[in-house]
């Protein structure tokens, strides 16, 4: 069924062009050569929901863990890549699948750094601490809130110790890699005062800076300057330990 | 179990029965690439987005989302 190519393929390519632009607002980019020796790095961009267990219906926009993690080791066992820019624009997901990419960045063993664009919320909050350094921009933001309880709900004590010690995950691991204390993450974590409808906090740019959750605010330049300093750096002490 | 600040009825909310039905997505192996694709009428796929943390895919031009691939796929 697929085998044909249509005869006017040719006519078609060129109004592909147009046709990019007038759908996606793209022009044809700009290629570079891949001759020059600066640092080889790839990106991942992290966007929408974390899709985990459960797949989610086509009107939400996913990053699904099965696409990240096979990646995230092919960049692990790459030796040509030097460093990974980890892109965050979520809005929360699944805990497993976010704490899983987490875990995988944290210990990649290959310069991370990450920027939080747009907003970086939920479970967004431990992968942006994942990695060795990490920027937000200065109109992100970020919310911290507790985990919620959704579905069938047992009225027994069990119910509320699972789903605090499913927080208890995040707090931990948050606390862990970046330079937060996890007794003040959970005080915005279940914070009253802040959020009209929930408990929690919103931290914009230079708040998640103040609130030690965050390295540094700015934007793509300093991140990628940051992992070219980061690479520099693992590249030197890699040639001191031979 | 869900952490998110999108609602959970909003993100399993059904909107299959309403008439704003959203394009259902294939994952398609193209050329080494790993691209998300929907199905165009004249039997091509429509190129939504590029799964991939090499930067250089992204400057591809034959897989700029929007381009229409025919041919033999997979």
């Amino acid at each position: 069924m697929r085998n044909e190519m249509t005869p006017n393929a040719l006519e078609k390519k060129k109004s592909e062009t147009t046709e990019a632009i007038k759908e996606f607002g793209q022009m044809p980019l700009p290629q570079e050569s891949k001759s020059s020796n600066k640092p080889k790095i790839h990106c991942l961009t992290i966007i929408g929901q974390i899709e985990g267990h459960i797949a989610l219906p086509p009107q939400n926009k996913t990053t699904k863990y099965e696409h990240v993690i096979p990646q995230l080791v092919a960049i692990r066992d790459n030796d040509e890549i030097d460093g990974v820019l980890i892109i965050l624009n979520t809005v929360g997901g699944d805990v497993e699948a976010g704490l899983a990419i987490a875990e995988m960045i944290a210990s990649l063993g290959k310069p991370t750094v990450s920027l939080v664009l747009g907003g970086g919320h939920s479970i967004g909050v431990p992968l942006a601490v994942s990695a060795n350094y990490s920027f937000i921009a200065s109109s992100a933001t970020m919310t911290i809130h507790p985990v919620r309880m959704s579905g069938t709900v047992i009225g027994v004590p069990q119910t509320f110790e699972y789903f605090d010690k499913m927080q208890e995950r995040i707090v931990e691991f948050v606390a862990r890699n970046s330079n937060i204390s996890q007794q003040r993450f959970k005080e915005l974590m279940l914070d009253t005062g802040k959020l009209a409808k929930d408990v929690g906090t919103i931290v914009i740019g230079e708040e998640a800076v103040r609130e030690k959750l965050i390295d540094e605010v700015g934007g793509l330049n300093e991140a990628l300057n940051k992992l070219y300093e980061l690479i520099d750096k693992s590249k030197k002490s890699k040639e001191e330990k031979k | 179990m869900i952490y998110s600040i999108i609602p959970e009825e909003v993100i399993f909310s059904d909107t299959q029965g309403e008439n704003n039905t959203v394009d259902e997505y294939k994952e398609i192996e193209y050329k080494g690439y790993l691209l998300q694709v929907s199905l165009e009428k004249d039997r091509g796929y429509k190129i939504q987005r590029i799964i991939s943390t090499d930067p250089y895919a992204y400057l591809n031009n034959e897989i700029q989302p929007g381009n229409i691939i025919y041919g033999n796929i997979i």
